[in-house]
């Protein structure tokens, strides 16, 4: 079985709900008793899909929206991204696209970018339509779900979608640096065996 | 290569000397318990134990937990950079090959350890005092505040500010060489990285500064209002943001600055044979002197510029906090010349590159913002004209962008930081803060000339 480290980054407008997606992902199977890690630098957390284990590493941005200088520390390197926003604010849904923009400017050229419309469960709220940003994000070929992480509606469900997506050759965060090496050579070939046909 | 979640530092790597450093620096052996953090928040219960949970009324405990957050965090951040000081950056800086390397990774590593070190030590004594720890407000503000903050502010942007060129430099150095790649699998593989690669750690210390002023935001929903704690909390909470608003900026400013030297090195510069015109001359010496990293970046892009109806060229554009230029893109390179609207001079002007082909020009390709006005075309939705208004009589230059867009953000960015410019030219005549020389005969448009020059341009 072949274990692969995601590094994965989480952006966003300040109040949609980072870190709470973050906590619902992560604690709600192993760490229930954890109250709040905001002081953590980032969180990891292990899932199986389709046999193979993929190793999240997740780095939210929480508390620096507002520093755009710093955010591409966050996303350097990181294999996949996910761009939340809050359907019941128009405003956050406009801060994704901007971001969108700079990932593909500026991000790993195969990041595998999934857009999160967060507080799905605040229905009569509503500002965003589901519509829209299905749209929008068949457009730009990002994966997309709306999510809750009050009531945990699709959380896990966008990260199983991102392992499904994330290309079939380890591009970015191979245990093993990136010149020729034994051992990288032998990581290479397992994961070709494990999952041999590429899901996208 | 599974690892365990908890492990234990039994120093049994070598470590190289280092006597220049302070004690609490040397090398640490078996016993630097900083290097000893367990991965996962220790419970509230497990410090205070079950009676003194008993005892917190639900608002005290809530505080009390963002505490030990705070401690262990705090406490976990002290050994990553430890483990970058001793995993890295030591036995790297000791490499004639990476020296060079490891200081620009991890400039002032030494000197982060010993401010958050300190930071560490005294959250550390406040809870030996009491497992239910007390006011913090002076802890923070004697880390934050004062001179000592200064001094921890500029240290953070130093240690942050050239990060992201550090690692590019990493990955192509360890692309070339296979010491550094195998020296850096070996390093990683240590338990106390925790499968983490050296380019996750190094960020570590931008990504703290992030954390306290929401930690700090925790401690004041749980604080009561009146009192002097938390107004020496709230303004802990105000530094810990300056602190990273300084070191955002240090950031944007350093990465604007080897964008700078990269455009520089890319420009080629034709400058037009000598003249006896005193305002050519001027071009010529703006030409020759010219130097981008002497300026400060506010933005660049792809436009095209509209010479004649049928002559279109493409161009580079970068606009400064004081100045303008248009290079002709030509293959990989830049080209800094002038340019002519008129049409005997224009035909051999673009081929042959010669220093004595510019000689008819009309345009040079600095303009100074201070002369300078955009405005809409009318007649083209992605198009906008930036009008200089020297002595000479009024320039235009026609240029046209990717889309209506992008027009937009050129034309509000030159508008604005011409108004910056024309503002502290009014201020201080004589003086001018910009490295650019300033020269004589410059005049700032007078408004019955701005609407002159408008009144031509809209139809």
């Amino acid at each position: 079985m072949s274990m692969r480290d995601v590094k994965l980054c989480l952006l966003g407008d300040s109040g949609v709900g980072k870190s709470s997606l973050v906590m619902r992902f992560v604690t709600d199977s192993f760490k229930p008793a954890l109250e709040s890690t905001i002081g953590a630098s980032f969180m990891t957390k292990t899932v199986e899909v389709d046999g193979n284990t993929y190793k999240f590493q997740i780095w939210d941005t929480a508390g620096q929206e507002k520093y755009r200088a710093l955010a591409p520390m966050y996303y350097r390197g990181a294999a996949a991204a996910i761009i939340a926003y809050d359907v019941t604010r128009e405003s956050s849904f406009k801060s994704v696209k901007s971001w969108v923009q700079e990932l593909r400017h500026q991000g790993h050229p195969n990041i595998v970018l999934a857009i999160a419309g967060n507080k799905c469960d605040l229905e009569d709220l509503r500002e965003v339509r589901l519509k829209d940003a299905e749209d929008y994000a068949k457009q730009i070929d990002a994966l997309f779900c709306e999510t809750s992480a009050l009531t945990a509606v699709n959380v896990a469900d966008i990260f199983t979608k991102i392992c499904k997506k994330l290309p079939s050759e380890d591009f970015s965060s191979s245990r093993v640096g990136s010149t020729v090496n034994l051992r990288k050579k032998r990581d290479v070939k397992k994961e070709k065996k494990c999952c041999g046909g590429s899901p996208s | 290569m599974c690892r365990g979640h908890t492990w234990l530092y039994r120093g049994a790597d070598n470590v190289e000397s280092a006597d220049d450093l302070p004690p609490d620096l040397r090398p640490e052996e078996q016993t630097d318990s900083d290097l000893d953090v367990e991965n996962d928040l220790p419970t509230l219960k497990s410090i205070v134990g079950e009676e003194g949970i008993r005892k917190l009324k639900p608002k005290e405990k809530k505080r009390q937990e963002v505490l030990n957050e705070l401690v262990h965090t705090e406490r976990a951040h002290v050994r990553n950079l430890k483990i970058l000081d001793k995993l890295f950056f030591r036995p790297m800086a000791a490499e004639t090959s990476t020296s060079d390397l490891a200081k620009q990774l991890l400039p002032n590593i030494h000197s982060m350890i010993r401010l958050h070190s300190s930071f560490n030590n005294s959250l550390k004594s406040v809870r030996k005092e009491n497992p239910v720890i007390g006011e913090v407000g002076n802890i923070f503000l004697k880390r934050f505040d004062g001179e000592e903050g200064e001094t921890f502010k500029n240290n953070c942007a130093t240690f942050c500010r050239g990060q992201s060129f550090a690692l590019d430099a990493l990955k192509k150095q360890q692309r070339k060489e296979q010491r550094l790649s195998q020296f850096l699998n070996d390093a990683e593989s240590n338990p106390l990285c925790r499968r983490l690669q050296l380019k996750d750690l190094v960020p570590t210390q931008f990504q703290r500064l992030t954390k306290y002023p929401l930690l700090i935001e925790n401690l004041l929903k749980y604080t009561q209002t009146n009192t002097d704690e938390y107004r020496k909390l709230t303004l802990a909470h105000q530094k810990t943001k300056e602190i990273l608003a300084e070191v955002n900026q240090s950031v944007k400013e350093f990465e604007n600055h080897q964008r700078l030297k990269i455009l520089q090195k890319k420009m080629e510069k034709k400058i037009p044979q000598d003249s006896q015109e005193i305002k050519r001359k001027q071009v010529h010496e703006d030409m020759k002197n010219l130097d981008l990293p002497q300026h400060k970046l506010v933005y660049e892009g792809e436009l095209t510029w509209r010479l004649r109806p049928n002559r279109l060229i493409d161009m580079h554009v970068i606009l400064l906090e004081d100045i303008l230029v248009l290079l002709q893109k030509q293959d990989e390179k830049l080209i800094l010349k002038c340019q002519s609207l008129n049409v005997h001079n224009q035909s051999d002007l673009t081929q042959t590159g010669r220093t004595d082909a510019g000689k008819g020009y009309t345009h040079s390709p600095i303009l100074k913002l201070q002369n300078l006005l955009s405005r809409n075309v009318a007649t083209d939705k992605k198009a906008f004209f930036v009008i200089n208004t020297s002595e000479a009589g009024p320039q235009i230059y026609e240029l046209i962008a990717n889309n209506q867009t992008s027009r937009k953000t050129w034309h509000n960015h030159i508008n604005s930081w011409a108004e910056v410019c024309k503002s502290k030219k009014s201020q201080k005549p004589a003086a001018s803060s910009t490295p650019v020389k300033s020269h004589a005969g410059v005049t700032t448009p007078q408004p019955e000339e701005i609407t002159e020059i408008r009144s031509k341009i809209t139809r």
